[in-house]
């Protein structure tokens, strides 16, 4: 063996590791080889200097340095864990989440309800509601919702063929609201949505031609009444009507006959305009308060009270028994003038108007 | 020499297995225990990869850290001490690259590094010996000896602090470094005849 192979396994021989064979080798070689012979004395007394080499002595503070430096990474590890888990570092993170959902949940909700929304606007009156659920339900249900129709009629302003093509005793389909009817019921699937963005549109155009024709009808209204006013009034025989009418069609022959003379009392309540009374006063306020008492001892319904430059207007649905008895009163509050002569049934609900202006 | 050239500790069976259930379990304490039980044989690991005392003590804090923040993952595969004295090795070699750069920068050589002459020996216990002159010598001696560890490579250096100086088996060294047994022989007996060339270079004849 050459003096190569020798020095590679002269480690082992000298760590006892060696084999039999190379143990043989390696004496054998030595014993003509004074090169490798050194060599081998070499290791063995470089294995002596690695041997004496002293240890060296870890420093006093050390245990305590590395357990406080433990501890710390706890603090700091529990810390994290208190931002995220525990009460008063946790409103960050849970606070932002309840935050995101409830400005999702309310931009849903928005969106769900703004076509109704849109219709509030146009009309606060609950008329206008009960005509757009009666639009909705009817686009399942047409034939079996009498009710639905003279509210329909009303709002969108159809006394002619319109209501018959619509109306569920109609013998045929004429005129453009039949026709879209017939078009609503041919596509049920259509979104709800879509249907009522279209009532709402239909709605407004309803709304705005009615406003016409009671400025008409009103003809000495003042013109500068403020929006609600002109609605309110109108919403009152609406409202009553559509509760107390059972049959649509019958209310749809009735109705056409008072277009030509007035007949039965329920026919003239709900054609019932306000009652529009002027009270001159020396206090505008005093009497303002007094009115408004007065309405509410009368158990008026739908109270509006709105205050102008020295006048204060009162808006409110009464019973028609009372309208004497709040004449009588508003006679002790100051000088009355009633602008609009109405008639006053004997029973149901009458719109009263009541301006209180300065004695002249 | 029949059980080797360095066998100064015997190598304890996995008793530290209780202890590290324990710092599993968040005792801080019970790590304490472990720092204190394998805090010198990671000390002279590193001492003797690094050849700098504060660098080294820096070192094995270090590690200690790292050990007790990975204790969790620690499934008992090895023995604590060997997993210990792995990270001690990798966080050793790391170090002696930022100083070697440091050290050329300084201008300093790496073969010379700056503590080995009296710094970090002076903790070493001085009652074994006799005469002042001796223990100045010896102490000479270990310093070369030292210089001629540092001066071999770090596959070479590793081998011989962990087989020579500080005694694991060729099984542990295997798993420590992450190399079969065969490699770490071979390795081994080429990193003592580097070694003893170096030392013959150093110190003349031997």
């Amino acid at each position: 063996m050459e003096c190569k192979g020798i020095r590679e396994i002269l480690s082992a021989y000298l760590e006892g590791i060696a084999s039999l064979e190379e143990k043989r080798l390696i004496e054998e070689h030595l014993r003509s080889c004074q090169r490798c012979s050194t060599a081998l004395e070499d290791l063995r007394k470089t294995g002596e200097l690695l041997k004496g080499m002293e240890e060296v002595e870890v420093p006093p503070w050390f245990k305590q340095k590395v357990l406080s430096r433990v501890r710390a990474e706890e603090e700091s590890k529990r810390s994290i864990l208190q931002k995220l888990f525990y009460p008063l570092h946790v409103k960050v993170p849970i606070q932002a989440l309840a935050t995101v959902l409830i400005v999702v949940l309310v931009v849903y909700v928005f969106k769900s309800v703004e076509p109704e929304m849109k219709k509030s606007i146009q009309s606060p009156s609950t008329v206008e509601e009960v005509t757009s659920e009666d639009e909705v339900s009817k686009q399942g249900q047409e034939s079996n919702r009498p009710l639905a129709r003279p509210n329909d009629q009303t709002a969108l302003g159809g006394y002619s063929e319109e209501d018959k093509g619509a109306a569920p005793l109609s013998t045929e389909p004429a005129g453009g609201k039949g026709t879209l009817s017939k078009a609503e019921e041919a596509a049920p699937s259509k979104p709800a949505r879509d249907q009522l963005t279209q009532l709402a549109t239909k709605k407004k155009e309803a709304v705005a031609d009615q406003h016409e024709r009671e400025v008409e009808k009103i003809g000495s209204l003042t013109r500068q009444e403020p929006g609600e006013f002109k609605q309110a009034p109108q919403a009152v025989p609406q409202g009553g009507e559509a509760v107390r009418l059972s049959d649509a069609a019958q209310e749809t022959g009735e109705r056409r006959k008072l277009a030509a003379a007035p007949g039965s009392m329920e026919a003239i309540v709900a054609e019932q305009r306000p009652i529009d009374v002027m009270v001159h006063v020396k206090d505008v306020q005093v009497a303002g308060k007094e009115v408004e008492d007065l309405l509410n001892q009368l158990g008026a319904q739908k109270v509006v009270r709105e205050s102008l430059e020295g006048r204060e207007i009162f808006a409110a649905e009464l019973k028609a028994q009372d309208t004497r008895e709040l004449f009588m009163k508003l006679k002790t509050i100051g000088e009355v003038k009633e602008k609009e002569l109405s008639f006053v049934g004997p029973e149901g609900d009458v719109a009263v108007r009541i301006e209180i202006l300065i004695n002249p | 020499m029949s059980n080797g050239l360095g066998e100064k500790k015997p190598v304890v069976a996995d008793e530290d297995y209780e202890l590290v259930a324990l710092c599993q379990k968040g005792d801080v304490e019970t790590f304490g225990a472990l720092v204190e039980k394998h805090q010198k044989r990671m000390l002279n690991i590193a001492y003797r990869m690094i050849g700098d005392y504060e660098a080294a003590c820096e070192v094995v804090q270090d590690a200690f850290v790292s050990a007790h923040r990975a204790i969790r993952k620690f499934r008992g595969e090895a023995k604590f001490s060997t997993w210990l004295s792995s990270i001690v090795i990798n966080l050793s070699k790391n170090r002696m690259k930022q100083l070697r750069i440091q050290w050329q920068r300084e201008g300093l050589s790496i073969d010379h590094p700056k503590e080995t002459e009296d710094g970090p020996l002076s903790n070493d216990p001085p009652a074994q010996e006799p005469s002042v002159l001796e223990q100045l010598e010896k102490r000479e001696v270990q310093a070369k000896v030292q210089e001629c560890i540092q001066s071999l490579d770090d596959e070479y250096r590793e081998v011989i602090v962990l087989r020579d100086l500080q005694g694991f088996s060729y099984e542990e060294i295997g798993v420590i470094l992450k190399i079969p047994d065969g490699t770490v022989k071979s390795r081994l007996f080429r990193a003592r005849d580097a070694l003893k060339d170096s030392l013959k270079r150093t110190l003349g004849d031997l």
